[in-house]
Order: C-alpha cells, then sequence, then structure tokens
C-alpha cells in the first residue's frame, strides 16, 4: 500500500493504465450495448423493457462498490493516514452519487411499467435511498471545514459508520417483504438469470467498471495537483517566505549600489 | 434496424429515456472530471516553472554581481 504513498509514483502509474482503461470502456460499452440493445433476447414476461437492466443492475452494483472504496479510503485515512486516501475518498465519492442517481433513476424508469408506480417506499428502494443521501453528507461534510485534515477525519468516519447500509441493501431483498425482485446474479449458488441474458449484463458490468477505473484517476489526478498547488501557492511556506526576503534583500542591494554609482 | 428497434415493443420511452440518462450522466461526470484534472494539473506545472524561472533568475543576478 505504502508503494502508492508517493503522488508523482501514483501519477506515472496512472499515466500508464489510462489509455488503456480508456479503450477498453469504449470497446466494451460498444459491445455491450450492441449486446444489450440488438442481439438479446426481450423477456417471455418483461417484454422489452427487461433491457434496462443492462444498465440498472451495473449502476447499482458500482453504486455500492463506489461506497465500498470510500469506506476503505476512510478506513486508512483514521487508522494508517495513509497520504492519498482522503485524496482518493474525495475522488470516488462523486461517482458513487453519480451511480446512485442512476441506479435510483433507471429504477424508477424500470418499475413505472412493471409495478405499475415510479416510486414505492419499500426495504431495497429506500436502503438505496439513503446511500445516495449518505453520499451527499460525505460530500456536504468536505465542504464544510476549512482544514482540510478536520474534513478527512470527519467525511471518514461518515463513510465508515454509513457502511452498516450496505449489508441491508444487500439483504433487504431476503429480509424484508419487497417489491424488488431478490438477488439474480451475485447469489451463494450461482446466477438465476437466462443465459442469453449473462453475457450482455456482464459485458456491461465490465464496462461500468472500467469507466469507473477511468474516471476514478483523473479524479484523483485533479485531486493531486489541487493539493500541490495548495503547496505551491496558496499556503506559503516558510521556504517561500524566505525567498521573498531574500528577493526584497537583492532590490535593496541593487537599490543602495546604484545610488553609490550614481 | 426499423420503427421496431425504437419502439421497443411499447416500452420504448423507458428505455431510451434510461439509456439517455445514463449517457448523459457519464459523459457530463466523464468531462468534468477530465477538465478538473486537466486544469489542475496544468496551473500545478506553470506555477512550478514559474517558480524555478524565478530561482534561475536569482542565479544569474548571483553570478553577475558577485566580483570576480
Amino acid at each position: 500500500m505504502h508503494w502508492f504513498a508517493n503522488p508523482a509514483r501514483f501519477v506515472r502509474l496512472a499515466d500508464r493504465i489510462l489509455p488503456v482503461a480508456m479503450l477498453l470502456c469504449f470497446g466494451l460499452f460498444a459491445t455491450g450495448l450492441y449486446w444489450a440493445l440488438i442481439l438479446s433476447p426481450a423477456d417471455y414476461q418483461q417484454g422489452s423493457s427487461v433491457r434496462i437492466m443492462y444498465v440498472h443492475v451495473p449502476s447499482a452494483y458500482m453504486a455500492m462498490f463506489c461506497y465500498l472504496v470510500m469506506a476503505a479510503a476512510g478506513f486508512s485515512t483514521l487508522v494508517w493516514r495513509h497520504p492519498l486516501a482522503d485524496v482518493a475518498g474525495k475522488a470516488v465519492a462523486p461517482i458513487g452519487l453519480a451511480f446512485t442517481g442512476l441506479a435510483l433513476a433507471t429504477g424508477s424508469l424500470w418499475g413505472k411499467p412493471m409495478w405499475g408506480a415510479w416510486w414505492v417506499w419499500d426495504a431495497r428502494l429506500t436502503s438505496v435511498l439513503v446511500l445516495f443521501f449518505l453520499y451527499l453528507g460525505y460530500l456536504a461534510i468536505w465542504g464544510a471545514f476549512d482544514d482540510r485534515s478536520k474534513a478527512a477525519r470527519a467525511a471518514a468516519i461518515l463513510a465508515l459508520v454509513g457502511v452498516i447500509n450496505l449489508p441491508i441493501i444487500k439483504f433487504s431483498v431476503d429480509w424484508w417483504t419487497t417489491l424488488h425482485q431478490p438477488a439474480s446474479l451475485f447469489r451463494a449458488d450461482g446466477p438465476r438469470i437466462d443465459p442469453s441474458m449473462r453475457p450482455p449484463l456482464y459485458l456491461m458490468l465490465a464496462a461500468f467498471q472500467t469507466y469507473f477505473v477511468v474516471i476514478f484517476l483523473w479524479r484523483m489526478k485533479a485531486g493531486l495537483a489541487a493539493l500541490k498547488l495548495q503547496a505551491l501557492g496558496a499556503m506559503p511556506s516558510p521556504k517561500q517566505n524566505h525567498e521573498q526576503r531574500h528577493d526584497q534583500h537583492h532590490e535593496q542591494n541593487l537599490a543602495t549600489r546604484t545610488e553609490e554609482a550614481l | 434496424m426499423g420503427h421496431e428497434f425504437f419502439h421497443m415493443g411499447g416500452y420504448g420511452g423507458y428505455i431510451w429515456a434510461a439509456y439517455g440518462l445514463v449517457f448523459l450522466v457519464l459523459i457530463a461526470l466523464a468531462w468534468l472530471s477530465w477538465r478538473e484534472q486537466k486544469i489542475n494539473g496544468l496551473r500545478a506545472e506553470m506555477l512550478k516553472a514559474a517558480r524555478s524561472r524565478r530561482r534561475s533568475d536569482h542565479a544569474e543576478k548571483d553570478r553577475l554581481e558577485t566580483p570576480s
């Protein structure tokens, strides 16, 4: 883990991964979308509306994955004070927020034709809505503190407390009677989804995952550059003050010497 | 690929709204993230270059001012 502690090394590694991940992302989205919208069959009960699954399930999966990354970053902020951890947490939160919003919106667009309602207050939907607000709260905390390390610690604590919501989301469909269908892919007894619908779903899951890698690395680079800017400019370091004093000293020296010469 | 592709057995409105929304949000997030890392990176580089230029100016001035 501490190999990544050097930001310059991290950025070099990111620059090597980014082109590959971008290429993979485009390829996976192209084949995934083609398969999801054209090749894959309509469901025998749901008709073509089942195609919403190919964006809904990856969005929901990524919503939870991002939260796990954010919580892991929070943990390493609090326990190891890893220098990149709070940058990572701050970088991943907007991605998680976007995916959670998409999971809710696409679910709503699937729920209307299938259940007859845009929204129901059942356990799965409500716990995902809570996830959405956890992301918002996390970002709000980052905005609320002037002191960066205080913000990082407060945000990390929220991220860790909120982890309890993840198993609630996952098992909500088993613990409570809900309208939402139970897990059909990530099950202990294997996937329970028609084989013809598996390839596009796996492709779209992989596409979303590589998209995450690209955006996460960009956001990490942005965050690290912002830290560097802060170190270089916004907050004058003692060394800088010394330089400025040196400057003034030089100018005075020059002025007196010119006067003497004249 | 004709009318049926867009109609989607009557679910076209829901399906295209869902895919369109996903597309818009993912593109917007990508654009914002890319721009931020580009701008921050360039600003950091410029600041660093300005710093080292000033430092070399000092060195040059010192060299000229030191009586040989």
